[in-house]
């Protein structure tokens, strides 16, 4: 059996909405800067105790070692991404996250929580930062975010249904 | 006396569920279980069955959790919230909704307030909405009658009868957008690469913004 070690954080994902449409019909070049801003955006959001796991093609596998902190800092990361959208090219992004016990492999992370915040992120709409309940309860009361919750949500290899939340700025 | 409106938390990984929302009818299950919560909302799951069929008074709040299959929901709702996967959404009348899913066709006849409809891939119809906020990758949205509406595609097309303020945006797809005869609406529209067309005067008449990157735009009066 390999060593590995359990950590317990919040596992955020970030995809870029349309991106297979825009490079097909603008090209690689364009495909290359929405990455760039994308990366860019969110380097300069991070706080401490939070990193980039990975680049998953359009998306970012992010992580936070505490709940509140991973969603206040997505609800600006939102904000930001909107701004940039009000150029020509959009930026659209939807995140979701969950907080768990993954296991470390080197800098990786995996598990089925990562497995579950990639589901639920695959559940957001471009603008939308989506939480698994256990996310939210963790968090707390943040100052100036509302949790809505959405109900429960089936996702492909977990048996329970998952209580779902959006996050938002209030 | 008629029972009052119930909180129902539905749940059935595939297959077909049917909720019908009558004035006064009390709650009845078929084809599952139900149990009642502390906070006093009811549990319905499933049991193996073709359709599971709940029953329960006007302006229910309903949240329907399903994996696949399709979900039919008939009469007059409370807010109803929904997540799926795949199959077929039809929902009469609601006074909100939240709906999010991969893919299936969305038919919504009306809703008094928000209309939230997260999808990847169907067709989506909005009969009538207070508001509608749409965002999907693929896939025709239509709504004939909203006073407010924030859509979104990548490459759907987008058909929208304006009755207020509405934002489209697209990359590829097409945004059509049609206004009452004798409306003189204030519109911005902006499209990279692709045509734009507005048959309307301006004025004051609710606000008009639909941005492409290569979608064409057409505003037109009916």
């Amino acid at each position: 059996m390999p060593v590995t070690t359990a950590l317990t954080g919040t596992i955020v994902f970030t995809d870029i909405v349309g991106f297979t449409q825009l490079t097909d019909e603008h090209g690689d070049d364009l495909a290359l800067t929405l990455l760039e801003r994308q990366e860019q955006l969110v380097l300069r959001t991070l706080p401490d105790g939070a990193r980039v796991v990975k680049e998953l093609g359009d998306g970012l596998l992010l992580w936070f070692d505490d709940a509140s902190t991973a969603i206040v800092t997505c609800l600006g990361l939102q904000r930001a991404f909107e701004n940039e959208s009000d150029g020509d090219m959009p930026m659209w992004v939807r995140i979701g996250m969950h907080w768990g016990c993954p296991r470390a492999r080197g800098d990786d992370i995996i598990g089925r929580d990562v497995n579950l915040a990639a589901r639920i992120s695959e559940l957001a709409g471009p603008g939308e930062v989506l939480c698994s309940e256990t996310t939210a309860d963790q968090a707390g009361a943040v100052p100036g975010v509302e949790f809505e919750p959405l109900g429960s949500v089936y996702v492909r290899g977990i048996a329970d249904a998952i209580p779902l939340m959006r996050a938002i700025s209030v | 006396m008629s029972e009052p409106a119930a909180r129902l938390n539905i749940s059935r990984r595939s297959g077909k569920v049917r909720v019908i929302a009558d004035p006064g009818v009390p709650i009845a299950v078929d084809g599952g279980t139900i149990e009642s919560n502390a906070d006093g909302s009811f549990e319905i799951r499933a049991v193996q069955s073709a359709v599971l069929e709940v029953r329960c008074p006007t302006g229910s709040d309903l949240t329907i959790a399903t994996s696949s299959g399709g979900i039919d929901v008939r009469g007059e709702a409370g807010s109803v919230k929904v997540t799926t996967k795949s199959g077929k959404l039809a929902i009469e009348r609601a006074s909100s909704i939240d709906a999010r899913g991969a893919s299936g066709r969305v038919e919504i006849g009306a809703c008094a307030g928000e209309c939230h409809l997260v999808l990847v891939s169907g067709n989506v119809h909005i009969r009538e909405a207070g508001s509608a906020v749409v965002a999907t990758v693929s896939g025709k949205i239509e709504a004939d009658a909203v006073d407010d509406a924030e859509v979104k595609t990548v490459s759907g097309s987008i058909e929208l009868g304006a009755r207020g303020g509405l934002e489209a945006r697209s990359i590829s797809g097409s945004v059509k957008i049609s206004v009452p005869d004798a409306d003189r609406p204030a519109t911005r529209l902006k499209s990279l690469s692709g045509r734009i067309k507005c048959e309307c005067g301006q004025g004051n008449d609710g606000e008009i913004s639909a941005k492409t990157v290569s979608g064409s735009i057409s505003v037109t009066c009916r």
